[in-house]
């Protein structure tokens, strides 16, 4: 994964140490640095740089803060009190900075002693370098426990390894805070300090105001050279608490902003990711253009093929006309030719994807590599490619051109065509080549002309579509037996594609049998045919058709028999799921993530027993509103059968709060009448 | 916060142990190519069937001479067979102890399809903390070696040759270690040779269908075991760990379990011994307690509540626990930790209490092999006057005391002053474990539903509640139950919640909910079908998994267990009731159920039970317990059909 939003992410790591009485005196010694080296004379230089730290917060400052703090009686719900945030930073025009950050936490239960016992800062090798001026521990008594520099960790990060990215450069400071119980405050301070820049001749920054704990005060003050102009937006405040002010000088500018008792952020199941509706301050000294067209400059000479990737460019090709299937073509040898691993390599690791030819040579690489190899093949078939970053994670913020991404994927743009394409290579899985869920999702074009902040477009509902054709039978002793047929587009083909990927084949039918519980207890599985071979070839459309047998299914009350028709149980319907889910709740805040648009058609003819008619049919559903619409019919016809058909639509990935409560409505009428049975009688009666 | 762990983490952690095992110090000539094994060798097509790599090579040679160490050499052929498995196989890791031990990687490469031979790329040669320790680095002595294949893709055949050489203090503990012949991959062969001097004690113990190995003797002795087209593992979900029938050799260089059990004693008693105010303490915790079960829970308790647990295996971490004053100061520890300051409170209250070995993820131990590395977890028990012996797990949260859920059924190393035992851990009565749920519906004429819930949990369900909620604000918990109430009566809002108080251990926990709106059936014609809701806790029912018609494994289930149920259904006069569900019994060697139903007037009652009285369960009684849990799902014992009373509308 690229790793590109760690500078905006600095402010908001926790880590603060408190230096006594306001001095900087005695700091420990910079870990990972050789005297004489580049490395240390880039250190030296950063450090320089004059951090605007004000008057450090004395340990009876911070005791006032929480006595302030418990006076407003915090409720049940608060686990901790962050009671200062402060950021503190100078920085130049080549983009190295120099950032004193302080921070102190008033715990208040066992779980804030957990979430706050052990806080780490990370740092990254080939960028920067961080020290703990100072940790400690005030007790509830008073007593102060200083953490000496010897008890404080300095440990690689390694929680990319999950993602298969083994890069020990990403590191961490780690604090561990002893005797921590409730009513403790925490406190600390570090320095951090740019040995080399992601963003030459730039700077990035950002900081948060709120959380899901409460913030007394947080604030950021970032200290430009006095000709800089800032572009700058506080995005989330809608009342303006954010204050600004601006000191001007001759050397130096301060630029600082301060938000005291924003609003808590309590998080919801199903939520939007929470830098979304976080408070937050974004920095940056140049415009998306600029961005774009600096990268362009730093990039593109690690995108040049040589002649083996250009003889497979033409094998793969070879015989294909159109230029959309040659795309597909290559995009394919990308996805399942190319493993997603990360291993440090490399001018600027973690930025610049790695040369072409290595990645080709390797065919390893991460989400930066690959897209860089697949732009790389595009255009020596003459396909306008760009190298592209994305978030797939959450929706960035375009008023200002602050690197939120995390991610590289390839836009195109097709001959004859007015739009963009975006291929997302690092998922084996995509049909369609990006994931509906990237709808809505920011995007930037690097590009030597200089491309404006964009939005990959939302899919509608039919581009994520399935079909569910299902046969059954029920026999004269009320078994059952029957046939499902699955097929479906877009995010619907990529959801099972992946859940039968990431199975083994050899768990597929204990998953389905599972899954079949919901037509009848003790449901069994016959069989399944399943199309393609291989999930991950995706020249063939996902397929497959169950077989299965639920024995007594019908449901004997007195003389009736009853029954729901099996495939209007919804077990094959991801999404809707996910819908009946985020419903459950009263009232939102927020707006909820459904992750894409969605489509299901289902239908179902159901052969009933010979001796039997029908008593009673569930009646019509229609339910539309809040983008969704849910309709079912059930209707007899004159073979002994009874014919069911049901739409659900989702058109839109997202649910907004005002629009929730028309939302849950919508799914609650559609849930009542889940309940509904078929019922028979015998005939005669 | 602590948890039942995943099986994952175990899965990685016993599949790397595979590879750094005491090695003869042999040249091995490393050839410039790659010989593709049994590539064109006929290979039976059922056993590479759904396998997403197959292991063509693996030998592993282990060399202990009388010094303490231990060197071994591993060489392995591997061949990807599928998309995921270059995802899952395209990486080498090594886990290992750095003060004891280096892993060199003698040789690595890939052999493509096309038949090139690609060494490995700049940096794909790493080592990192594994990240399910981050949280453990305090106790940082273990890392991770990882090779990072280039050109992985299916039809690549990988290659690479490992040494791990190990040198182990005096007073270290004795050398042990296990090896395991199956895995999730099939193996096409497989040599194992243990070296060691004559003068080394060796005991070993085959689990599986393992054959005895070839032994030769002389100044040196070599066990050697040879197999060949051992197919992979298949899982069953809901079964315990795989390597519960896996093939597998447990060996140890402990004379016995007196020297393995001393070894261990020597170090843990030298911690509870440590001469802290361990009784100014233990007075101080239990003030206001009167009876001995209540000092002794009080002191549990303040030790699981007050130390912040740090997740960490007792095999990675070390057996050498941090003293009590230690872990008073840092208020955090691992179970080595939390277990030694009980163990010292309880010493300086008088009462008698030993120290318990286990295994957390219900290996099977091998009690014939003095090998302390089959267990990850310890825990104490305490003996009360009156011969009342409790076992108890400090090292996870929210365990009622005396409740020792890890392990039920297994064996356990007890570690006494002057005594040791393997002892079977205790399975508890399912009556220990009770979850009892009620819940009354008033449905209104039209249609909407008002009502209460209540619910307690005991035993595994106190411990399974806590675990959801402890931690939880009351607004986080509200929303948590909302969620449950809307699925079983849509459209339905909680009104007011009361709950006991969550960090009071000494109370079963109890949650009442009232609640309103929602509907239970949709408008219909002439008749109607209600389903009784069924309101469900995340932590009201054990989890059995009975969707498989059939078991080859055995199923492993958290606990014993006694769940009721009960509704009270009241119904508006205007609707006239049809049917009701009708009583039900099924029983079997180790599960229960029944469900009683009256009506009195409209109101319709509903007692349901299950009971649960073993926490293994082999595959012919699966079919039971499936049968029994099918039916209790099933509709006819969970609907009403009305119809419009006479002379209403």
């Amino acid at each position: 994964m690229v790793n590109r939003a760690i500078i905006a992410l600095i402010p908001l790591i926790l880590l603060a140490a408190l230096l006594p009485a306001g001095s900087l005196a005695d700091p420990p010694p910079w870990d990972h640095i050789e005297p004489g080296s580049p490395e240390a004379a880039a250190l030296e230089r950063s450090q320089t740089l004059p951090a605007p730290l004000d008057t450090l917060v004395t340990p009876d400052e911070i005791r006032a803060l929480a006595q302030t703090a418990l006076a407003a009686r915090p409720g049940p719900d608060t686990h901790a009190i962050r009671l200062l945030v402060r950021d503190r930073t100078a920085f130049d025009t080549d983009g190295y900075y120099h950032l004193i950050q302080q921070e102190a936490v008033l715990v208040l239960t066992r779980k804030g002693c957990d979430t706050y016992g052990t806080v780490s800062a990370s740092y990254d090798l080939p960028y920067d370098r961080t020290r703990i001026l100072e940790a400690y521990v005030i007790a509830p008594d008073g007593t102060i426990t200083s953490i000496p520099q010897e008890d404080i960790l300095d440990e690689s990060n390694s929680e990319d390894a999950y993602v298969n990215i083994f890069e020990p450069i990403w590191r961490s400071k780690i604090i561990n805070f002893p005797g921590l119980e409730p009513g403790a405050i925490i406190s600390y301070t570090y320095e951090n300090c740019a040995i080399s820049t992601r963003s030459p001749g730039a700077l990035h920054w950002g900081h948060g105001f709120n959380g899901t704990d409460p913030i007394l005060e947080a604030s950021c003050r970032l200290r430009a050279p006095a000709q800089l102009n800032l572009h700058w937006a506080v995005v989330n405040d809608p009342d303006e608490r954010v204050e600004f002010s601006r000191e001007p000088g001759e050397t130096w500018t301060d630029w600082t902003w301060t938000g005291r008792n924003l609003p808590v952020i309590l998080e919801e199941p199903g939520m939007v990711h929470i830098e979304e509706v976080r408070t937050s301050l974004l920095v940056s000294t140049e415009t998306w253009e600029e961005f774009s067209r600096r990268e362009s400059v730093l990039i593109e000479p690690f995108l040049v093929p040589d002649d083996a990737i250009r003889a497979k460019v033409a094998e793969l090709t070879d015989g294909l006309a159109d230029p959309e299937s040659k795309m597909a073509a290559l995009f394919r040898y990308v996805t399942r030719s190319v493993r997603y691993l990360g291993v440090t390599y490399g001018d600027r690791p973690g930025v610049n994807p790695d040369p072409v030819t290595r990645t080709f040579a390797n065919n390893a690489g991460v989400c930066k590599d690959k897209a860089g190899l697949l732009t790389a093949m595009l255009r020596i078939i003459g396909i306008d490619a760009y190298y592209t970053l994305n978030n797939p994670e959450r929706r960035v913020f375009g008023e200002a051109a602050v690197d939120q991404f995390n991610h590289a994927i390839v836009s195109v743009k097709l001959p004859g065509s007015d739009s963009f394409r975006y291929l997302d290579v690092t998922t084996d899985l995509e049909k369609d080549m990006l994931p509906a869920t990237s709808g809505g999702t920011g995007v930037l074009r690097i590009s030597k002309e200089g491309h404006p902040f964009d939005r990959i477009p939302v899919s509608p509902p039919d581009r994520n579509a399935g079909t569910i054709t299902a046969e059954s039978t029920i026999d004269a002793q009320g078994n059952l037996t029957g046939t499902i047929r699955f097929e479906g587009i877009g995010q619907v083909d990529s959801s099972f594609r992946s859940a039968l990927y990431y199975i083994p084949e050899a768990e597929h039918d204990q998953w389905f049998n599972m899954l079949l519980q919901a037509v009848s207890p003790g449901a069994v599985l016959d069989g399944i045919d399943i199309a393609p071979e291989s999930m991950d070839d995706l020249t063939i459309p996902l397929t497959f058709t169950l077989r299965y047998h639920a024995p007594d299914f019908l449901v004997r009350l007195g003389g009736s028999y009853l029954f729901k028709v099996p495939s209007s149980r919804n077990f094959l319907d991801d999404q809707f799921e996910r819908v009946v889910e985020c419903a459950s709740r009263s009232l939102r805040h927020w707006p909820a993530d459904l992750g894409s648009t969605w489509q299901m058609t289902v239908s179902e003819t159901v052969r009933l027993p010979r001796g039997m008619t029908v008593q009673s049919l569930p009646k019509p559903v229609n339910v539309s509103r809040a983008n969704l619409e849910f309709s079912r019919t059930h209707a007899e016809g004159p073979d002994q059968a009874i014919r069911f058909e049901q739409t659900f639509v989702c058109r839109s990935p997202r649910v907004q709060a005002e629009e929730f409560e028309a939302f849950r409505s919508a799914v609650s009428d559609m849930r009542v009448e889940d309940k509904a049975f078929v019922i028979l009688q015998k005939k005669g009666r | 916060m602590r948890t039942m762990r995943s099986r994952g983490v175990y899965a990685v952690l016993f599949a790397v142990l595979i590879a750094p095992w005491p090695l003869r110090a042999q040249e091995h000539v490393i050839s410039e190519t790659v010989p593709v094994l049994r590539a064109t060798d006929p290979v039976d097509p059922a056993l590479l069937e759904d396998a997403d790599a197959v292991i063509l090579s693996r030998d592993t040679d282990v060399d202990i001479p009388d010094d303490r160490s231990r060197v071994t050499v591993q060489e392995v052929w591997m061949k990807i067979l599928t998309g995921n498995g270059k995802n899952l196989y395209g990486d080498l890791k090594v886990l290992f102890d750095q003060r004891f031990e280096t892993v060199e990687v003698l040789s690595a490469e890939t052999q493509t399809p096309d038949g090139r031979l690609l060494p490995l790329m700049d940096g794909a040669d790493n080592e990192i903390i594994p990240p399910w320790l981050m949280d453990a680095a305090v106790y940082g002595a273990i890392r991770q070696r990882i090779v990072s294949f280039s050109g992985v893709e299916p039809g690549t055949i990988i290659h690479y040759k490992v040494k791990m050489s190990a040198t182990y203090p005096a007073d270290e503990r004795p050398l042990s270690g296990h090896h395991m012949f199956q895995e999730a991959i099939p193996v096409l062969r497989e040599d194992l040779r243990i070296q060691l001097a004559a003068s080394v004690p060796f005991t070993y113990a085959v689990a599986g269908k393992l054959g005895a190995p070839s032994v030769s003797k002389g100044r040196v002795i070599e066990y050697a075991w040879s197999r060949e087209d051992t197919a992979m593992v298949r899982s069953e979900w809901g079964s315990a760990p795989e390597q519960n029938g896996v093939p597998r050799l447990e060996y140890s260089c402990a004379r016995d379990w007196d020297s393995a059990a001393g070894w261990l004693r020597n170090r843990f008693m030298r911690a509870v011994d440590e001469p802290f105010d361990a009784q100014a303490m233990s007075v101080e915790i239990t003030r206001g307690c009167v009876t001995d079960i209540e000092r002794a829970s009080a002191m549990y308790y303040w030790v699981c509540d007050n130390i912040r647990t740090i997740d960490i295996p007792v095999q990675l971490a070390g057996y050498e626990p941090t003293r009590p004053s230690v872990t008073l100061d840092r208020r955090f520890g691992d179970t080595r930790d939390k277990t030694v300051l009980l163990m010292a409170l309880y010493r300086a209250a008088g009462f008698g209490t030993e120290l318990v070995l286990f295994n957390r993820e219900s290996l099977i131990i091998e009690p014939s092999v003095p090998s302390i590395e089959q267990f990850d977890s310890t825990g104490c028990i305490v003996e009360l006057p009156a011969k009342r012996v409790y076992w108890l797990d400090p090292g996870v949260d929210n365990l009622p005391f005396g409740f020792f859920a890890a392990s039920a059924g297994r064996k356990a190393l007890r570690i006494g002053r002057s005594r040791h035992a393997i002892e079977t851990v205790p399975v508890l009565p399912p009556e220990a474990s009770q979850s009892k749920l009620e819940m009354n519906v008033i449905l209104g004429e039209d249609g909407h539903v008002s009502g209460e819930i209540d619910w307690k949990g005991e035993g595994y369900f106190s411990f399974r509640a806590r675990e959801e909620n402890r931690d939880l604000s009351p607004e986080e918990r509200y929303r948590a139950y909302e969620r449950q109430l809307v699925a079983c009566i849509p459209g339905a809002i909680i009104g007011e919640v009361s709950e006991s108080d969550w960090n009071d251990m000494t109370e079963s926990p109890h949650i009442h909910i009232a609640f309103s709106g929602g509907r239970i059936y949709p408008e219909m014609g002439e008749l109607s079908v209600i389903e009784i809701p069924e309101f469900r806790l995340p932590f009201s029912r054990i989890p059995v998994l009975t969707s498989m018609p059939e078991r080859m494994l055995p199923m492993r289930l958290d606990s014993t267990a006694r769940e009721t149920i009960a509704v009270t259904l009241a119904l508006p006069e205007t609707l006239e009731i049809l049917q009701t569900p009708k009583n039900t019994d099924a029983r079997f060697k180790h599960a229960g159920w029944q469900i009683r139903t009256r009506m009195n007037g409209n109101v319709y009652r509903h007692d349901e039970m299950f009971r649960w009285a073993a926490v293994d369960i082999d595959p012919a009684e699966y079919r039971e317990i499936r049968r029994i849990r099918s039916e209790s799902e099933r509709l006819e014992h969970r609907v009403i059909l009305v119809k419009p009373a006479r002379g209403t509308k």
